[in-house]
Formats: structure tokens, C-alpha cells, sequence
């Protein structure tokens, strides 16, 4: 059984998921090392190693553990990682407002939409597997080049990539929610 | 036995005295608890039992008769013997299904279902806290003392109040609850200890009537759980029916007495297992009017019957890899435990999709009691080699926001504990209270969600519409409970609740409500269009309406008119019948004739808030 140690969980709870990980604040993470980093922090504040403490105690830890598994999940998805280390910079993206994007990529959009609807409503398997191939393809050159400007430290140019890997996320969910209607 | 007991110097078998906890299996048919002994995981029973206790509890008298015993009265007495109360934890009265037939008298207390029996009026945590109390007798008599604590397990699907309900059942047992664990995660803790301790598990639990899916990865000690699955309304029962159906049509059977179906039911579940056994299974049975029933059924006749069930029982397999986002070849084993999972063809089934051997040398019927007596050993601190568990949530949880649409909060299968916090505004003007409604399910319409728990937060300081800023957290801790708190930012203001076991969700209505979001979820969209353009267009008309009682003056007599038939017309249009996307546009449309209708008013009005401001200051203080 470990020690509670109040004041340093009550300090973990409030800070950012990059110090909470003990990892510098760049885009490229090792996802391995993410994922040992996490479950280390799981194994020692996990309120199953607190079974028998007060019930003040226990929330606290409670919502420590929760932090950390909020910050895995921030921290494993490109997405959100990017948005966290722009609002570290203080950038703040207004995603839900600010949608201008070039009507060539509005296009590609659309086009993508339209394959899922007849994907789904001829229940073919295999096209949508396929768009959700070319999709991970898209996004992952995306990805690359957000790395490369974060690298850069081009932060502004940043924000147009992410404004599209926003749509690529979109997309990825009316995929999933397609194949369950197949 | 005490000869065996020779330990070397300073090496006692028992070096210094441990805790002991126990791990509890409570079943809707049958219960089991079982602890580790000298590191083994023991299932505990009666002399001579194989620990096996109905799910049953006979009040007679004053008296309470608790498995077997309680079982023999089911036929003799069968208003004071009660099966199966796991379906009814955490249930409301209107929960009832009043068409299935029952022979307790149900009691409506309060909106919670009870039972009237001999012994008084029972509620479902009461019943299920008596089964408790016999298996910590049953422990206590096995281990010569009283546990430290026990883990129960519960389905990976239940809700937060059917797990309330078991925590709270445990409780008045006088039990210390050290974890509610789900059954298919300990299913995976009694075979992860036999295996290599190291890869990706998939848990196939198909019992009478439900079949849950579970995905683990099991890591450097830690059981992580990636995502579960299943179909409450498919289990071994179903492919009885089946069965039975097929016997009807091949022998050509009509005119069935009550008897005859029983019988005939149950000789087609005897057919079921044997053929796990037998290639081909011949019976004879006689019928009312002495009709002689002679049949033979083989292996593959049954298979070809019950091929569409099969396919269905596959299903959730599927969607629980894709939720995890993983392929079938990363599913390293895959474990069977219920005893439906004996039936040969789901097993051929499964072995063929995973193309390996699965599973199956722990008893299906007993393997969840074994892992959760694991789990117990390693929470009360016994084991050097303890692990962690990492559960995920079965369930979308989500609050009402206006317009009865659904905001998520915590998608299903997210890791807990868990804790989402969401920020809402106020709708209208001095707006001093909200009331917070929390909802389950994975629709976007409140209505076609199950409600959790209600309650408000109130002393909201006056402000003009949209400038609250009112948090809500949930959380989800480790047990699967929720609690639920919320704050006003600017004041410090809070409010919290922790959600009532008397609401829940049927296992029946998690499925219908998962299959229904599927179906519905193109006209779920159309149906939050509407919402959103009514809930734009009233605050329009709100803000329109305040700002005519300030600035009367600044309005023409014509503008007013126009305005107000403007607003009269979006009234009457929230209320009419029609199409959902004609009323929709119909709504965006007048909206925008409001705005334009309105847009000189705004500017007089703005001209006039810039020279108040202006007005009584330097030129130094701006």
C-alpha cells in the first residue's frame, strides 16, 4: 500500500498533462513510452491502492486518477495534443466559428461525405474500409506536416492544418457510425 | 492433513496472520463465492456441494431459507419464493414488464418495485443482501472466520443504479465492499494468472439470456479493459426456442396444452447439451391425448436451425474489436465463460474468426467467482504481485441541455474514474436557477435516453443572458458510480448530488436503446436541427422582447408591427404539426426576417449605449 502524499496529489491535479507525464511539451511523443508512463502513474494512484482511507482522501484521489486518464487520452490523440501545446503557446482555436478553409478541401469534404452515404446505403463493407484507409492516409501526412511546423515553430500556419485535421476527425466518426448501420 | 503442515523454521504456513476477503458471484440463477487459500482460488460450498447456490430466497413465517432449500418451494409456495431478483435491482416500478407473467405480488413504493411476501414487504436489495448474507455464512463456516472484504462482481452493462443497488445490497449484508467488478474483467483476472500475464484478451460470456463482450489488455501488470459489447436480449435460451420451434414443425404439432410446452421446452434444451456430447440425439416423449413425439436431431441439423442466431451471437464480437480499434489477429486468447458458451457451434464459430483454440479449462459456470476472489486477495493486500484494473464505462452519459437535446459528457467506454467537466450558460435575462438533468444512452433526443437523476442549482446571480458560466462535472470512480456536481464559475457557487439508485435502465432497454440510436440516428439529426432553430429563435425573441420594454423609444410604429407579427408567427410556427425539415426551415426563415426586421432598432440601441457610456467621463479616463 503507498503512502498518500496530500500535497503532491493535490499539486498533480493542477498541472498541465505535458509536467503531469514528466514529458517536454512537443508534438513528437513516443506513443510507447506515453502508454508505460501512464500505466506507471495508474499503478500508483489508482484508487485501488487506496481501499482503506477516509472519503475525502479517496475523492481526491479519485479525481487524480481520472486526471490522468484524461491526460493519455489528450495526450494519445494528435488532435488534442496539438490544441493543448497551441493554448500552452497561448493560442486558442475556436473551432466550432471559425471554419474558412480552401473550397478545394470544402470539396474533397463533400466528395468524402457523398462516398460514405453510398457506402452505407449500399452496405458495402469494403468501399468504406477502403475511404477509411485513404482517410488514416490523409491524416497521417497531415500529421507529419503539423510535426514538421511545430519543429519550426510556425504556430499560425499550424492552425489552418489543424482546422482541417478537425474535418478528417468529423469524418472518421460518421465513419464508424456508418459501419454500424452496415 | 496436519502432518503436511511442516514448514521450515521461521517459515509458518500462515508467516503472520492475513486478511481474508472473499469474491462474490451474484447471479440471476446462480451465486457462488469463492477465496484464495495458500494462493489457490477455492470455490467454498456446503459439505459435499460443488458451491452452486440458486439465486433464491424463500420468506416463510419470520423465517428466510436462502439456495436449494429456498428452491424446493418453488412449486409448493411459489408467491414466497423468489427467482431471479437480479433482474429487478436498481429497477423503477414502471419498469415492470406487466405482460410477463409472475407470481410475486409487486408492491409500487415510491417508484421503487417491492415484493409482498409472508414476511412482509421486500425490496430487491433486501432479497439480494439475504443471498449475501448465506455466502458469507457459507465462507465464515469454510474459513473459521468473518471476511475482511469482498468484491462482487456485477455485468459489464449495468448501470450505475444497478450497481448502487448490489453496493448497497453487500452493505446491509454487513459486507466490506472492497470493488463491484465486472464479471468478464474477473473472468480474464483467473485465466490472465494461468497464462503468460502478457497480451490481449477477448472475453466471450453468453449465459440464458445475455451475451457480453469484453476486450482486455493485459500489461506489464495492468488489466486494462478497451471495450465491451454485448446484446441483452440473446443467450442459450433463445436457441432452446429455436429448437423448439423446429421440433413443432418437423413432427407437425398443433394444439399444445401448457404442459406440452413445458415439456417440450425443456426436452429441447436437454437436446442442446447433449449434442455438445453427441453427434445425433434420439428422444421420445408423450404428449397430451397420448400423442407420441419420436425424433432424431443431429449436430448438424441444429447448427443449420440456429445458424441466424449464431450470426448474431458474432455480432458484438465484431463492434466491441472495432470500439477497441483493434484487428482480430491482435486478440491473443479468447475466453469462454457461461454455460452457453458449451454449445459446439459458437465455438467453432469463434475459433474459426480467431483461428485459435479457446479458452475453456476453467469451469464457465465458476470462473468469475474464482477471479473475483483473486481481485479480493490482491485489493486487501495480500499479494507481492498485485495488479491494476483499468475498467471502462458500458454507457454514454450525457446531460438535458435546452431543447431536450442530449450533450455527451462521457462517450462509453471511456477508462474510470473519469471526470468530464462542461461549461452552460444561461438562457434568458436575471435567469437565477438551472436544472440539471442527467441522462444515459447513446440517442441525441432526451426523451429517447433514460433519465438518471434531476436536480437544480440555484442562486445563479442575475446576469444578461449567456454570461453565466455554469460547470458541471461527472464523475465515474472506479466502482462504475457516478456522482454529479455543479458550479456557477464567477460566484463559486455549487451544487452536487450523487445519483439515486431509484432510477435505472433495464438491460433491455441499454440494448433497444443502442440498437434504436443506430436506427434513428439519421432523424435524430433532423430532430436536433429543429431543436437548435427553436432554441436560436427564442432566444432571439427574447432578446428582441427585453430590448423593446428598455428602448421603446428608439422603435418606429411600423417596426413594431412588423416585429410583433414577425414573433407571433414564429410562435404559432414552434407549435404546428408539420414535417420536421419544412418546420425547420420555416423557423431559420422567419429568424432571419426577425434579424433583419430588427436590425435598425439595434443599431439606434447601440449608438445609444456608446453615448451613455461615453457621457460623464474625461477625455483622460478613456
Amino acid at each position: 500500500m503507498i503512502e498518500l502524499d496530500l500535497p503532491k496529489i493535490k499539486s498533480l491535479l493542477s498541472t498541465n498533462y505535458f509536467v503531469l507525464f514528466k514529458l517536454d511539451a512537443i508534438f513528437d511523443i513516443d506513443q510507447n513510452i506515453l502508454y508505460n508512463k501512464y500505466l506507471n502513474l495508474q499503478k500508483q494512484f489508482h484508487p485501488d491502492n487506496f481501499i482503506n482511507t477516509t472519503k475525502e482522501l479517496k475523492l481526491l484521489v479519485i479525481s487524480l486518477s481520472a486526471h490522468i486518464n484524461s491526460g493519455y487520452t489528450t495526450l494519445k490523440n494528435p488532435l488534442s495534443r496539438a490544441l493543448l501545446l497551441l493554448e500552452l503557446n497561448g493560442i486558442k482555436l475556436n473551432l466550432s466559428r471559425d471554419t474558412a478553409l480552401p473550397s478545394s478541401f470544402l470539396l474533397e469534404q463533400m466528395e468524402l461525405h457523398e462516398a460514405i452515404d453510398d457506402a452505407k446505403s449500399t452496405k458495402n463493407v469494403f468501399l468504406l474500409e477502403n475511404i477509411q484507409l485513404q482517410l488514416k492516409e490523409k491524416e497521417f501526412l497531415l500529421i507529419n506536416k503539423i510535426n514538421k511546423l511545430f519543429n519550426q515553430g510556425d504556430l499560425l500556419e499550424i492552425k489552418e492544418l489543424i482546422k482541417k485535421l478537425t474535418f478528417y476527425d468529423r469524418l472518421n466518426d460518421t465513419i464508424l457510425l456508418a459501419f454500424e448501420h452496415i | 492433513m496436519a502432518l503436511l503442515q511442516i514448514s521450515e523454521p521461521g517459515m509458518s504456513p500462515e508467516p503472520h496472520k492475513k486478511n481474508v476477503a472473499i469474491g462474490i458471484d451474484l447471479g440471476t440463477t446462480n451465486s457462488l463465492v469463492a477465496t484464495v487459500k495458500s494462493g489457490t482460488a477455492t470455490i467454498l460450498g456446503n459439505q459435499g456441494h460443488d458451491g452452486l447456490v440458486p439465486s433464491v430466497v424463500y420468506y416463510k413465517d419470520g423465517n428466510i431459507l436462502v439456495g436449494e432449500e429456498a428452491l424446493k418451494n418453488r412449486v409448493i409456495d411459489p408467491a414466497n419464493t423468489i427467482l431471479s431478483i437480479k433482474r429487478f435491482m436498481g429497477h423503477n416500478f414502471s419498469d415492470l414488464d406487466k405482460s410477463l407473467a409472475s407470481p410475486y405480488k409487486f408492491v409500487n413504493k415510491d417508484g421503487i418495485i417491492e415484493i409482498e411476501t409472508s414476511n412482509g414487504v421486500k425490496n430487491p436489495i433486501q432479497i439480494s443482501s439475504d443471498i449475501l448474507q448465506y455466502l458469507k455464512q457459507i465462507a465464515i463456516e469454510n474459513m473459521g472466520e468473518s471476511p475482511a472484504g469482498a468484491v462482487i462482481t456485477v455485468p459489464a452493462y449495468f448501470n450505475e443504479s444497478q450497481r448502487q443497488a448490489t453496493k448497497h445490497a453487500a452493505q446491509l449484508a454487513g459486507l466490506n465492499v472492497l470493488r463491484l467488478l465486472n464479471e468478464p474483467t474477473a473472468a480474464a483476472i483467473a485465466y490472465g494468472l494461468d497464462t503468460k500475464n502478457q497480451g490481449t484478451f477477448l472475453v466471450y460470456d453468453l449465459g440464458g439470456g445475455t451475451l457480453d463482450v469484453s476486450i482486455l489488455k493485459l500489461h506489464s501488470g495492468v488489466f486494462e479493459v478497451l471495450a465491451v459489447n454485448g446484446d441483452t436480449h440473446l443467450g442459450g435460451d433463445d436457441f432452446d426456442h429455436l429448437l423448439y420451434c423446429y421440433i413443432l414443425e418437423k413432427s407437425n404439432l398443433s394444439h399444445l396444452t401448457d404442459e406440452d410446452i413445458a415439456h417440450l421446452l425443456n426436452t429441447a434444451k436437454q437436446v442442446k447439451e447433449d449434442l455438445t456430447l453427441k453427434e445425433k440425439v434420439s428422444f421420445s416423449i408423450v404428449l397430451s391425448a397420448q400423442r407420441l413425439v419420436n425424433l432424431l436431431i443431429t449436430r448438424e441439423e441444429f447448427g443449420r436451425v440456429t445458424r441466424g442466431l449464431v450470426n448474431k451471437a458474432i455480432l458484438p464480437v465484431k463492434k466491441a474489436l472495432r470500439d477497441a480499434k483493434l484487428d482480430i489477429t491482435e486478440i491473443n486468447e479468447v475466453v469462454l465463460v457461461g454455460g452457453s458458451t458449451r454449445m459446439l457451434n459458437i465455438r467453432l464459430e469463434l475459433s474459426n474468426m480467431f483461428k485459435r483454440e479457446l479458452l475453456t479449462n476453467i469451469d464457465p459456470d465458476k470462473v468469475v467467482a474464482i477471479g473475483a476472489a483473486i481481485q479480493a486477495d490482491v485489493l486487501i493486500g495480500n499479494r507481492k504481485d498485485d495488479w491494476l484494473l483499468l475498467d471502462v464505462t458500458p454507457l454514454s452519459l450525457g446531460l438535458e441541455t435546452v431543447g431536450s437535446i442530449v450533450e455527451k459528457i462521457i462517450p462509453r467506454n471511456s477508462t474510470i474514474p473519469v471526470t468530464r467537466a462542461q461549461t452552460f450558460t444561461t438562457y434568458k435575462d436575471g435567469q437565477t436557477a438551472m436544472s440539471i438533468h442527467v441522462v444515459q444512452g447513446e440517442r441525441e433526443l432526451v426523451s429517447d435516453c433514460r433519465s438518471l437523476a434531476k436536480f437544480s442549482l440555484r442562486g445563479i446571480p442575475p446576469m444578461v443572458a449567456g454570461n453565466a458560466r455554469i460547470q458541471v462535472v461527472f464523475q465515474i470512480d472506479a466502482d462504475g458510480l457516478l456522482s454529479v456536481s455543479a458550479i456557477e464559475e464567477s460566484t463559486g457557487i455549487a451544487s452536487s448530488i450523487e445519483v439515486q439508485p431509484s432510477f435505472g435502465l433495464t438491460p433491455d432497454e441499454i440494448s433497444s436503446m443502442l440498437s434504436s440510436s443506430i436506427d434513428f440516428a439519421q432523424s435524430d439529426i433532423l430532430a436536433r436541427q429543429l431543436s437548435e432553430a427553436v432554441i436560436d429563435a427564442t432566444a432571439l425573441i427574447n432578446s428582441v422582447e427585453s430590448a423593446i420594454v428598455d428602448d421603446r423609444d428608439l422603435i418606429t410604429d411600423n417596426e413594431l408591427i412588423e416585429i410583433k407579427y414577425l414573433v407571433d408567427s414564429l410562435n404559432i410556427k414552434f407549435v404546428q404539426n408539420e414535417a420536421v425539415e419544412i418546420k425547420t426551415s420555416a423557423i431559420k426563415d422567419l429568424s432571419d426576417k426577425l434579424n433583419k426586421a430588427t436590425q435598425g432598432f439595434a443599431n439606434k440601441r447601440m449608438d445609444r449605449a456608446i453615448k451613455h457610456g461615453l457621457s460623464g467621463r474625461s477625455i483622460d479616463t478613456l
